[in-house]
């Protein structure tokens, strides 16, 4: 009697975390549905693009509407389901700018994060990509709560805060467009990060899943009549020393590009890569850093890609 | 197959419902070929090793009696005390991870190459020693010794179970329904303490003691203090599930802990703390050493306790922490023997005894948490320096314990430490209550709610006792 009192409970509990978090405005996937940003410009990626592209200031220099998708910690498998996600309900960008380094296509930096997908297991795409990025969490789902029990963590906090949201009617996120700037730190041993993050004797290796969902991510984009642009934003210029085979992983992005037909734009080169006081880690600016960089990203996009073409109905 | 691991809940209840329906001859079988299994789902290796050592005591058992088996019996214990050493060894120079965060792949993993043979061969050690003493008479029957030796519920991290208290229950017959039922309430109450509790913790505690931080000193002495709990909330709940999984089973454990974290004293902690091994340790350690130097009076007690936390820290790992750790212990108690005063304190002075106590223990515990020597003397040094008070509280102590400063953090933390405060408060209760079928039902809804709700399934922690 217990245990099927405990089962129907479960089932309903489930119910309640899914509505909870659908009307949480603060997660991405919830806000792209609820309320649509009118977007020229995706920005998408892990963390890098989430804390270095602010749409604010590229909006102010090339007068067109961006918008941030980028999420921490994220893979391209997560990146694609978001994007998917992001069309399902929005009309196409004209441009997507996805972040794309050596260590995006190894599976040892960032991650899948099933977890913020749980709500949306319904959906037979999202389901097909969380079964094959995540067997062990998704092996589980058929016990009810289940999905939300295994990454419990990550959603007690956010199921409140979405019933707060509904309630109260909020209907924008925390940070409207995506961006959310860099952490305030001051950052003392830096080589020590670095002999951290890239392991003596390691080297970057490239994870064919990875590859296949970056594929799928530019196809997907490139069927809505996306223009898609690979980029990489400047790396602290000492911690190179450190990636022993840096210029092989470039050099396999470079080639996706090219079977993509897409471009791929390397920021690495710019003065500011050797300055470690715009940064706050290897590959994230403080907000001095973001400044520098997003006014460069602008200019960038003026001269080299907008040129003469009319903007579109979401400019400002 | 850990006890919190799906694959165990699937084996276990193909064994209870097979453990229901058997006769008492048979059952006997079945437990065995199911500890068997258990421990062959580890690795071969702790197999062969059981096997092997079970082999080797029982037929050394029947040989120690009389003038002419003190050899016999001396290399005994010799052999099965120069495995745990041994197995301490491996560990210690394996350069074992012990609180790694990563989640656990136990099929693979070489670092228990022999889980649990530490508590196994103190076992035989004891086994010995009494058939010796006479107290018992040696087993005849191999499988029955090999049964009661690699019984699976215990044979991971105990309680640490005597042969005597055993042999007698395995012909018992099979449990009656409403010992599965208390059983079942009281394994739930172990998953509870580990996946609620003591999981839920662990991030914290790893974030002040794994990443060498400058933290202020009372963020280092507020993870030592998490990490105590931690630690009993991820023992007991283990034996919670040793001890219901056995009922279950029809047979009865000994209880390893009494709500230790309310004790007033050191010496009353130690009553209350890991009670198995502690009985072990004064009966054949701390009374034949102070029985055999009574004349000395208190200072034969004294030796006992140098000499009984002496071999406890060899028995927990090789390395200057686990005697580091030891050594504190051996202060607080000599210290308590020579000034303590036995009066019955009131409320006031209970209560500060109580968290002086519990100051005291973590202190200690730092040592024991720490993955190094120069680890835990970093602590210290931080425990020991002027900025012990953080300018930033939110960033120096909340940060670090919240395992980040973000909002969804603080509500976990705060989530952690309201179901941790609530327990070590109404623990004897809701061991009470767990009884009375009156609220057993609405009991058992709410801590299977809560476990799903709040407990840790994605990234469990192994058993932190399963390294010893």
């Amino acid at each position: 009697m217990v245990f099927v009192v405990v089962w129907i409970s479960l089932l309903l509990l489930e119910d309640l975390y899914d509505f909870g978090l659908k009307q949480n405005q603060n997660i991405k996937m919830a806000s792209v549905k609820n309320s649509p940003p009118c977007t020229d410009l995706l920005v998408h990626g892990p963390c890098e693009p989430l804390w270095m592209i602010s749409p604010a200031l590229l909006d102010q220099q090339t007068g067109i509407s961006s918008y941030n998708l980028a999420l921490s910690h994220s893979d391209f498998a997560d990146n694609y389901l978001h994007l998917y996600y992001y069309l399902k309900y929005n009309k196409a960008p004209k441009y997507l700018l996805l972040y794309v380094t050596p260590e995006s296509l190894d599976k040892h930096y960032n991650t899948f994060n099933s977890y913020r997908f749980a709500p949306y297991l319904s959906d037979t795409l999202v389901n097909k990509v969380v079964r094959e990025n995540d067997p062990a969490y998704f092996k589980w789902t058929w016990i009810p709560f289940m999905k939300y029990a295994y990454y419990n963590n990550r959603f007690n906090f956010d199921v409140l805060q979405g019933y707060k949201h509904y309630f109260s009617g909020r209907k924008s996120a925390y940070y409207p467009d995506g961006f959310e700037p860099p952490t305030k730190r001051a950052w003392g041993n830096h080589t020590g990060e670095f002999a951290q993050l890239y392991k003596e004797n390691t080297v970057f290796k490239p994870d064919s899943l990875r590859e296949k969902y970056l594929h799928k991510t530019i196809r997907m984009a490139k069927e809505k009549k996306i223009r898609v642009f690979l980029y990489e934003s400047p790396v602290l210029y000492e911690a190179l020393a450190f990636q022993p085979n840096r210029d092989e992983m470039i050099d396999r992005i470079k080639k996706i590009a090219v079977e993509e037909q897409v471009p791929f734009i390397q920021f690495e080169k710019l003065a500011m890569a050797k300055e470690k006081r715009y940064f706050v880690s290897t590959l994230n600016f403080n907000m001095e850093g973001v400044i520098l960089f997003n006014d460069t990203l602008g200019r960038f996009f003026n001269s080299v890609i907008l040129g003469n073409e009319p903007l579109s109905p979401c400019a400002k | 197959m850990a006890f919190s691991s799906p694959q165990f809940l699937i084996f276990f209840i193909l064994v209870c419902g097979l453990n229901f329906v058997l006769k008492n001859s048979a059952r006997k079988h079945l437990l065995l070929i199911a500890s068997l299994v258990f421990i062959g789902w580890f690795n071969f290796y702790t197999l062969g090793a059981v096997i092997f050592f079970s082999g080797f005591t029982f037929f050394i058992a029947g040989r120690v009696t009389g003038d002419k088996g003190a050899f016999i019996f001396y290399s005994g214990l010799m052999v099965n005390c120069l495995a745990i050493v041994l197995f301490n060894y491996l560990l210690a120079s394996g350069g074992l991870v012990i609180f790694s965060l990563n989640a656990v792949d136990f099929s693979v993993s070489a670092l228990f190459l022999f889980v649990g043979l530490s508590f196994y061969n103190l076992q035989h050690v004891a086994y010995l020693v009494d058939v010796r003493k006479k107290r018992i008479l040696a087993e005849k029957n191999f499988f029955d010794f090999l049964l009661i030796s690699s019984y699976f519920p215990k044979f991971i991290s105990g309680p640490l179970t005597l042969y005597q208290q055993l042999r007698p229950q395995i012909n018992g017959p099979a449990p009656q329904q409403i010992i599965l039922v208390q059983g079942f309430n009281r394994m739930l109450l172990g998953f509870f303490k580990k996946m609620v509790l003591a999981d839920r913790l662990a991030p914290s505690v790893a974030s002040v003691f794994d990443y060498n931080d400058e933290l202020p000193g009372i963020t280092v002495m507020s993870g030592a203090i998490l990490f105590t709990i931690q630690l009993y909330f991820d023992f007991s709940g283990y034996c919670d599930m040793a001890i219901g999984a056995s009922k279950m089973l029809g047979i009865e454990l000994p209880e390893n802990f009494d709500f230790p974290l309310r004790a007033g004293s050191v010496t009353e902690f130690w009553r209350k703390w890991h009670r198995s091994l502690i009985h072990f340790f004064t009966t054949y350690i701390f009374y034949p050493v102070s029985f055999r130097y009574r004349r000395f009076k208190k200072q034969a007690a004294a030796i006992a306790v140098i000499l009984t936390f002496f071999v406890s820290a060899l028995w927990h790992g090789i390395g200057f922490t686990f005697m580091m750790w030891a050594c504190c212990h051996m202060v607080y108690l000599l210290f308590e023997l020579y000034f303590g005063r036995g009066s019955r304190p009131g409320k006031l002075r209970r209560f500060i005894s109580v968290a002086l106590v519990l100051l005291l223990v973590s202190f200690g515990n730092i040592f024991f948490r720490s993955t190094s020597s120069s680890g835990s003397m970093h602590l210290l040094s931080r425990l020991f320096t002027f900025d012990f008070l953080p300018e930033n509280w939110a960033v120096e102590l909340l940060a670090p314990i919240a395992v980040g400063g973000h909002q969804a953090e603080q509500f976990n933390l705060a989530a952690t430490l309201f179901f941790v405060f609530f327990t070590l408060l109404f623990e004897r209760k809701i061991f009470e209550h767990a009884n009375v079928s009156k609220f057993r039902p609405l009991i058992t809804f709410l801590v299977i709610l809560v476990i799903f709700v709040f407990g840790v399934f994605g990234n469990a922690q192994r058993f932190i006792y399963m390294q010893f």
